[in-house]
């Protein structure tokens, strides 16, 4: 660099973004640590005493900790296999070439940007309301009984929503990943004689699997926040059989107004998520140059 | 491969009895089933599109018309309604606004990553992308008591803030992978050619980062104006976007259903529409380049 | 004082030390070729001179005025780069005239320039085109021509033809000889091609390690080489370059070897003989039949087999067994470290 050009150009240009992101990362951080060691309520303020672990206990003791826990894990775990599973095999569907296979693709991504709470809407009133909903008339149709999935499946109605907006990230992702597939490889493969089922096991799946865990690890950490789907369908409901850890957090903090549980709430999801992140992280680190 | 495919006929034939048919037959197959399963998917969102049009007695009946007269007098009424408007309106100030400020800030930090490289600079990413991992509701109390107190719980600015500092980390990144991508020599040219710190800028990095910039911009108006934790969260009448008066209406009786759908599409359209273009910038974007 | 003179120069990576106390002195309208293997340190070299690498110590001077500390958009050297660095979003025209326009130049000045220098190299169809729309030869026609446009004090190529195949890199080194015959510009270009720089340079800069070996003539270069390295690095095949301990054979023809030395020979310089003669005794290993001449390579024990070099073409085949005579004054002798004891007779080569 020129001798001229000072050296703290650079220091200059970066620090506004450093500086705001370093606020916002210490500053919630702090204030939620604080939080979680004090008592308080948002429409007392004032009282504020310092109860130690308590919030922490209160939390981890709420009849619906467990559930939400649960929950959380029953969505994260079937959101990611339905994604993965049907992603791999979308993308596979569409990696050879066919007529229109590019006005396909377009198409297949259109579900990731749907508004999540326009997404959950078009579920609820669309597709599952037991009168006029599409999933009933399809039951109509074929003499069953329409299920109410919102009051009796709640959390499965809750997973097909999330399911339907990630497939197609999952699917994009995949259909990137198989476009870097050496195809002289697949050749030589069936040149010795591979048969669709083998190249599947020994060239794709093997050339997929560093996609697959980014695919997981990403959405184990968006995952971990699903929260408007929830907020406009179900409320959570019936009883906590739809709550997750996410939603458990803001119906203590914004519902019974409970900052200080909430907090200790939300310190336990942020170490779930750091655990998960630091290996993403260590992931990208090594694709970076 | 491709002249085999428009011969193809229509039903593919089992059993294949020559080579050359059973390749047809695949190709075909694989076609039908390709485009079958796509507007599978689709399908709610079709059937979104096609609600909107239709009346409001038409859009409960079961079973469903699938042919009727399109109407726009749902789209009508939602455009009258003044509380749409103006959620409407703060869905495009905070996107738009979030972007533009998000990019001021940005950009000079991508740059100065990319032709600044320093030891500390892989460091430096690693730790903006981990702040962008932590889940928004580890953040929901601190943040809210901080809005109350500074009055800006129902305010745009403070969606702005919030989708800004959301979103930075993704933008940095996809403007220095952008940005690494201008060759360095071609800086050097305009160095030799006599550009000083400021000439390279206007009339090389500019120019040949534009295309990056609207991308990562583009990306980034998607996510704030689809952005719903804390639109829900920190916002009432006044600073609703649309991802909130959609939500407002959880349950309303079954005669707006047809103008919900009018207005949800109108929520949505736009958006997809610049998903399709951004599709690459997603996958980039998303997984922070750790697919190729 | 010299028109461009490098005053111990050096240039620090970190804890590497690059370039380790250059001193150059280069007159006006020379063309100077740095030369050497990779990571010689003669990219690193011309990039100090451009301004694109700060200078750690010593002194650079142009044209009188000390030029250590300017930027290089100051310097007024024009610079072409391996891989062109045309601007991709800028057409020809506007590629040769950028810095003309920076400068804020009269545009009817810039025009004439601009269309004489496309003139000179054949670009006046393509002015209105992007670097997309050229080839790899008008693209470095391009490159060339933003540099001559400015008519800077020194020219700097950095390897430009390294990216082009091989018929179109010697027609092009024809041109850019010619150009310097034509426009008589101080000129240093840097290559790792020794055919490029014998045929260029009226002075060659052999470089090693950051350090440089010899500057002189090409054929002072070729002809007396000041080390081993030198000796071998000029000169295609490379010179045969033997320890005088692996064939005492030669010490009948050639005297004073220092002790532990070496003795160089070119290809030329060796002949072939029937086996019995001569001073060495060797098998053919490799016949390489070039039509004009024909490079013989024969293992006498050594570590690597001695190539001869004849313009007839002998009737030899692989495995027969010849002698090989020595032209005694066409030895250049080396002592242990390398150093040049004793060149080559000015009458022999």
């Amino acid at each position: 660099m020129q001798r001229s050009a000072p050296r703290f150009l650079p220091r200059l240009l970066l620090a506004p973004a450093v500086t705001t992101l370093f606020l916002w990362m210490i500053v919630p951080l702090v204030m939620t640590i604080y939080f979680s060691l004090i008592r308080y309520n948002l429409m007392q303020p004032g009282e504020n005493e310092f109860i130690g672990l308590a919030n922490f206990e209160f939390f981890l003791t709420d009849p619906s900790f467990t559930t939400s826990v649960i929950n959380s894990l029953q969505l994260i775990g079937s959101v990611i296999v339905i994604t993965v599973i049907g992603g791999i095999a979308l993308a596979l569907l569409v990696n050879d070439p066919f007529p229109g296979r590019g006005f396909v693709r377009m198409l297949l991504i259109s579900p990731f940007f749907v508004m999540p709470t326009v997404n959950a809407l078009m579920w609820k009133h669309m597709m599952m309301n037991p009168i006029y909903g599409v999933f009933a008339q399809v039951a109509h149709f074929l003499g069953a009984e329409p299920i109410d999935f919102m009051a009796d499946w709640p959390l499965l109605s809750i997973i097909i929503m999330v399911a339907w907006q990630w497939l197609p990230f999952a699917c994009l992702i995949f259909i990137t990943a198989l476009a870097s597939m050496n195809r002289e490889q697949l050749e030589a493969a069936r040149m010795d004689g591979a048969g669709y089922l083998q190249q599947l096991r020994y060239m794709y799946l093997p050339h997929l699997a560093r996609s697959i865990a980014v695919v997981i690890m990403i959405e184990m950490i968006f995952l971990i926040s699903v929260f408007a789907e929830i907020f406009t369908t179900t409320g959570g409901g019936p009883g906590d059989a739809s709550t997750n850890l996410a939603f458990l957090i803001f119906k203590q903090a914004l519902l019974n107004f409970d900052a200080g549980v909430a907090s200790a709430g939300a310190l336990l999801a942020v170490v779930l998520a750091n655990i998960v992140a630091i290996f993403l992280i260590r992931m990208i680190g090594k694709n970076l140059d | 491969m491709s002249r085999t495919m428009q011969s193809a006929s229509a039903v593919p034939q089992a059993g294949a009895a020559r080579r050359k048919k059973a390749f047809d037959g695949i190709g075909a197959v694989r076609a039908v089933a390709a485009w079958g399963v796509t507007l599978l998917i689709i399908f709610p969102i079709l059937f979104l599109a096609m609600t909107a049009f239709k009346t409001e007695l038409q859009a409960i009946e079961v079973p469903t018309h699938w042919f009727f007269t399109p109407t726009l007098e749902n789209f009508r009424e939602v455009q009258e309604r003044s509380d749409y408007l103006l959620y409407a309106k703060n869905s495009l100030i905070t996107s738009i606004g979030s972007t533009l400020l998000g990019l001021a800030i940005a950009a000079p930090a991508a740059y100065s990553m990319a032709f600044f490289r320093s030891k500390r600079t892989r460091d430096i990413l690693m730790w903006m992308l981990s702040t962008k991992m932590m889940p928004a509701v580890g953040a929901l109390v601190p943040v809210y008591a901080l809005a109350q107190r500074s009055a800006l719980l129902d305010t745009r600015t403070g969606l702005i803030i919030i989708f800004t500092l959301s979103n930075l980390p993704i933008m940095v990144w996809m403007l220095y992978s952008y940005f690494k991508d201008i060759p360095n020599e071609i800086l050097e040219a305009a160095r030799m050619d006599g550009a000083g710190v400021w000439g390279e800028f206007r009339f090389v990095l500019l120019p040949l980062g534009m295309g990056g910039l609207a991308s990562t911009g583009l990306l980034c108006l998607v996510l704030a104006w689809n952005e719903a934790f804390w639109a829900l969260n920190l916002t009432a009448a006044n600073a609703g976007t649309l991802a909130a008066l959609i939500a407002s209406y959880s349950s309303p009786e079954g005669l707006f259903w047809a103008k919900l759908s009018a207005a949800s599409l109108l929520a949505i359209a736009p958006i997809v529409v610049f998903g399709w273009f951004s599709q690459k910038q997603l996958v980039q974007g998303l997984t922070f380049g750790a697919v190729k | 004082m010299a028109f461009l003179e490098l005053r111990n120069v050096e240039k620090f990576f970190g804890s590497l030390r690059a370039i380790k106390g250059v001193n150059l002195s280069i007159e006006k309208g020379e063309f100077i070729v740095f030369v050497g293997p990779s990571g010689c340190g003669k990219s690193t070299l011309l990039r100090l001179i451009a301004g694109l690498e700060t200078i750690d110590s010593g002194s650079l001077h142009l044209d009188g005025r000390d030029i250590t500390d300017r930027p290089s958009s100051k310097r007024d050297l024009a610079m072409v780069f391996q891989s062109y660095a045309l601007y991709p979003h800028m057409s020809v025209a506007d590629n040769m005239s950028f810095a003309l326009r920076l400068a804020k130049a009269d545009p009817k000045v810039i025009e004439e320039k601009v269309q004489r220098a496309a003139q000179i190299l054949n670009l006046v169809p393509y002015l209105k085109r992007t670097p997309r729309e050229l080839s790899g030869g008008q693209r470095q026609r391009v490159a060339i021509g933003r540099a001559i446009v400015r008519s800077p004090k020194v020219f700097l190529f950095d390897e430009p033809l390294s990216n082009l195949d091989a018929a179109l890199r010697g027609q092009t080194r024809v041109e850019i000889a010619k150009l310097h015959r034509d426009l008589g510009a101080t000129t240093i270009y840097v290559t790792h091609d020794q055919v490029e720089a014998m045929t260029l340079a009226h002075r060659v800069v052999v470089l090693r390690d950051g350090m440089i070996e010899q500057v002189g003539t090409p054929l002072e270069l070729y002809d007396r080489p000041a080390n081993q390295f030198v000796a071998q690095f000029i000169g295609t095949p490379q010179m045969n370059v033997v320890p005088i301990a692996d064939l005492p054979q030669l010490q009948s023809a050639v005297k004073d070897v220092p002790a532990g030395g070496f003795v160089g020979l070119r290809p030329e310089s060796i002949t072939l003989r029937p086996a019995g003669s001569g001073h060495v005794r060797g098998t053919v290993e490799l016949v390489e039949a070039l039509g004009a001449e024909t490079l013989i390579y024969v293992n006498a024990g050594t570590k690597t087999p001695l190539v001869a070099r004849q313009s007839t073409r002998p009737a030899v085949h692989v495995g027969d067994t010849v002698g090989i005579e020595i032209d005694a004054a066409a030895a250049h002798l080396f002592d242990a470290q390398g150093r040049v004891a004793r060149s080559a007779a000015a009458s022999a080569h």
